[in-house]
């Protein structure tokens, strides 16, 4: 949301940004659901010159028609699209139909301008596993002795574990070793063939697997949830965490419960309010009736009672929380149908901030529920939800909290504790992806607090 | 080569070496900070995930009528597995039994591990109020024959015995049984039982998620100097030590 006017003046608090709750559910939903990411699914028959190899109509076979006479004419040929990056694993495998004359058969990785006609792991920036000779080959002239060599009626497979990173192989369902992967980059599932009647099949993922993937998966999780669960924490943390978050959002009964509670369950443990209630059980009353006020949808009331214990917060009638406490009123009168009244309160109220760019959006959104014959129904039936109201509530919880005259870090009366906790949590994991290529699994935080029921 | 050349030489690969870690601003982070979205009708359902798994009850019932979140679990079942954990925190441990069988008598009959530790409290109470006789039958029916299924209950038994040979019982070796610790930790363990047994998980989600932050941050560190939170209870960030 760009300024064309200037922002309003002794706007300290910005609160579109403190929370971005003024998001509808479909919104929502598309930020915290990944895009889909691509996944092979079938072999490419564009790319490769097609001279020494043949690839069956449904894409998912591919044989050698070459004469496999020197070192140029490798039929090799890569899945439609690279391995995808968002996950733990990644996995393939093929069937060897038919191993021909010599079985020189390559499975591996290869970028995407590769020389197909070469075997994978003979040029640069690529990996494959030999069927001829077992060898490891990994790119400009390296190879060494790796597994089995592989034939007719084998099953072959390969793999990228991002946790490492590494990239491994299979024989026949079996583990047979793994290399560092240092490649960095889109990395293509690749096939090669080299001799007269070689002939294999390759599975993307449509048919079960022979090894067990779900198990490697499985494994690497664990790992890394064992060492999580190593991690050291002082025992009163999280209490403390949840003691300030329902100070700081004004929960004034829950937190005195809270308390009683606490004491009777750990008696030797003693609350530290030392640092940490720096300002945050300032105004705990006025917040908390001011809360339920807005919970109850009773704007009027909420207006009166700021005027009278912070008639500051008021003063600018364009500021963002009047706007926001202007709009929850329009919407109010909605929410009790009472059309008429709602119109005459946006003429009164909120053609003022008609002007303001930063306000124009919303406001578009907020007016335009009078078009709907069903406004729940509709695509802003979000501003008619009670998590609405909680949005506007923690708006005014958070200007009410920045008049106090202590309070040296504004970012405390944004973010609770909890909170910041939260946005270092996510920030730390996306940042050591980016560091990783951007390659491994995302965390993310709707994912982690999925409640599960039945999995103790 | 003269003593200063390989020093400097030395710190020259030191400072590379450190300087190989990518370094992110103050600013940086603070822009990447706020573009997470957190959503905070999440963050009300971790505390009362927290408030629910942990059983401060009123505070959980409170906290539905204050912040609209609903609670993961029956709140009236909690009161009942509540009363539970308090029996055996104030040490009446068969009136805790009693209560976990009428909450639900699969509990006990699936968890021969919870049985044998509550009947081991029930065996320290009665150590404790000086009931030596008592003591003795009791051990010696109830518990003596689960000793004899299992050895490491076997084991436990004859350490909590053996509290009998001692007059000074709070200061002989195996003391600490006799500590409000020991009553903690077995009230503990039928509250996760319980919660088990209702589907639900044992351990609240906040601290995982605080070990996930830790280890995230520690992970970090090893490729990048950025700005840390170290104090989990005011989350304040720190700026990157270069």
């Amino acid at each position: 949301m760009e300024d064309d006017q200037p922002a309003p003046a002794a706007d300290a608090v910005n609160l579109f940004g403190f929370s971005p709750r003024w998001w509808s559910g479909p919104e929502w939903k598309r930020t915290n659901e990944p895009a889909e990411e691509p996944e092979p699914s079938h072999l490419n028959t564009f790319n490769s010159s097609g001279m020494f190899h043949n690839v069956s109509p449904d894409k998912l076979s591919v044989r050698y028609v070459g004469c496999g006479q020197h070192g140029y004419d490798v039929g090799a040929v890569q899945a439609n699209c690279p391995a995808p990056t968002r996950r733990i694993v990644y996995y393939f495998e093929i069937k060897v139909k038919n191993a021909g004359q010599h079985g020189r058969i390559g499975i591996g990785f290869t970028p995407k301008e590769y020389d197909l006609r070469k075997q994978p792991g003979w040029d640069p920036n690529s990996c494959g596993y030999h069927g001829d000779d077992g060898y490891l080959y990994h790119g400009s002239g390296k190879r060494y002795r790796f597994g089995p060599t592989f034939t007719s009626g084998d099953t072959v497979g390969a793999g990228i574990n991002y946790a490492f990173p590494q990239f491994f192989f299979t024989k026949n369902g079996e583990l047979v070793g793994n290399v560092v992967k240092d490649i960095k980059g889109p990395l293509f599932p690749t096939i090669a063939l080299h001799s007269q009647n070689e002939e294999v099949t390759v599975n993307f993922g449509k048919q079960p697997f022979l090894f067990d993937i779900k198990a490697l998966e499985l494994e690497e999780r664990q790992k890394v949830r064992v060492l999580i669960e190593k991690e050291y924490l002082t025992p009163t943390v999280s209490v403390q965490i949840i003691r300030s978050y329902l100070l700081h959002y004004g929960y004034q009964d829950t937190l005195d419960s809270f308390d009683v509670e606490s004491e009777s369950m750990h008696p030797q443990v003693t609350r530290e309010n030392g640092v940490e209630e720096e300002g945050c059980a300032y105004a705990l009353r006025h917040r908390k009736i001011l809360r339920q006020l807005v919970k109850n949808g009773d704007i009027d009331s909420v207006f009166q009672k700021i005027k009278e214990w912070y008639p500051q917060i008021l003063q600018n009638d364009t500021s963002v929380i009047s706007f926001l406490l202007h709009a929850q009123r329009f919407i109010e009168y909605l929410r009790n149908q009472e059309l008429l009244e709602a119109v005459g309160y946006a003429r009164a109220e909120l053609s003022r901030f008609f002007p303001i760019k930063s306000y124009a959006d919303l406001l578009e959104e907020t007016m335009s529920l009078l078009a709907y014959d069903d406004p729940q129904k509709s695509c802003v039936g979000y501003l008619l939800e009670d998590s609405h109201r909680e949005y506007v509530a923690d708006a005014v919880n958070a200007i009410v909290l920045s008049t106090n005259p202590n309070m040296s870090d504004p970012r405390n009366y944004l973010y609770s504790c909890l909170e910041k906790l939260l946005r270092q949590l996510i920030a730390c994991f996306s940042q050591r992806r980016a560091l990783n290529n951007n390659e491994g699994q995302e965390l993310r935080l709707p994912v982690e607090l999925e409640i599960n029921h039945g999995s103790g | 080569m003269s003593l200063s050349w390989i020093i400097l030489g030395q710190l020259d690969s030191i400072e590379s070496m450190s300087t190989s870690k990518k370094v992110i601003t103050r600013d940086e982070w603070e822009r990447k900070l706020k573009d997470v979205k957190i959503r905070k009708e999440d963050m009300n359902k971790l505390v009362m995930n927290f408030l629910v798994t942990e059983g401060y009850v009123e505070a959980a019932e409170k906290f539905r009528i204050e912040s609209g979140t609903e609670p993961d679990i029956d709140l009236a079942t909690m009161t009942d597995r509540m009363a539970v954990k308090k029996a055996v925190q104030s040490g009446n441990v068969k009136d805790a039994i009693e209560k976990v069988n009428d909450l639900n008598p699969m509990i006990l009959d699936t968890n021969p591990r919870l049985y044998f530790h509550l009947q081991q409290q029930r065996l320290i109470e009665l150590i404790r109020s000086g009931k030596v006789e008592e003591a003795l039958e009791f051990a010696q029916e109830e518990l003596a024959p689960r000793g004899e299924e299992n050895q490491s209950f076997l084991e436990e038994l004859e350490r909590t015995v053996a509290l009998l040979a001692f007059e000074d019982v709070k200061n002989c070796p195996y003391g600490e049984l006799l500590d409000v610790s020991q009553r903690l930790k077995t009230a503990s363990e039928v509250n996760a039982a319980i919660l088990t047994s209702q589907s639900h998980e044992k351990d609240p989600k906040l601290p995982r998620l605080l070990k996930m932050l830790v280890w995230a941050q520690n992970q970090l560190d090893e490729k990048a100097a950025y700005p840390r939170i170290n104090d989990l209870s005011t989350a304040m960030i720190e700026d990157p030590a270069i």
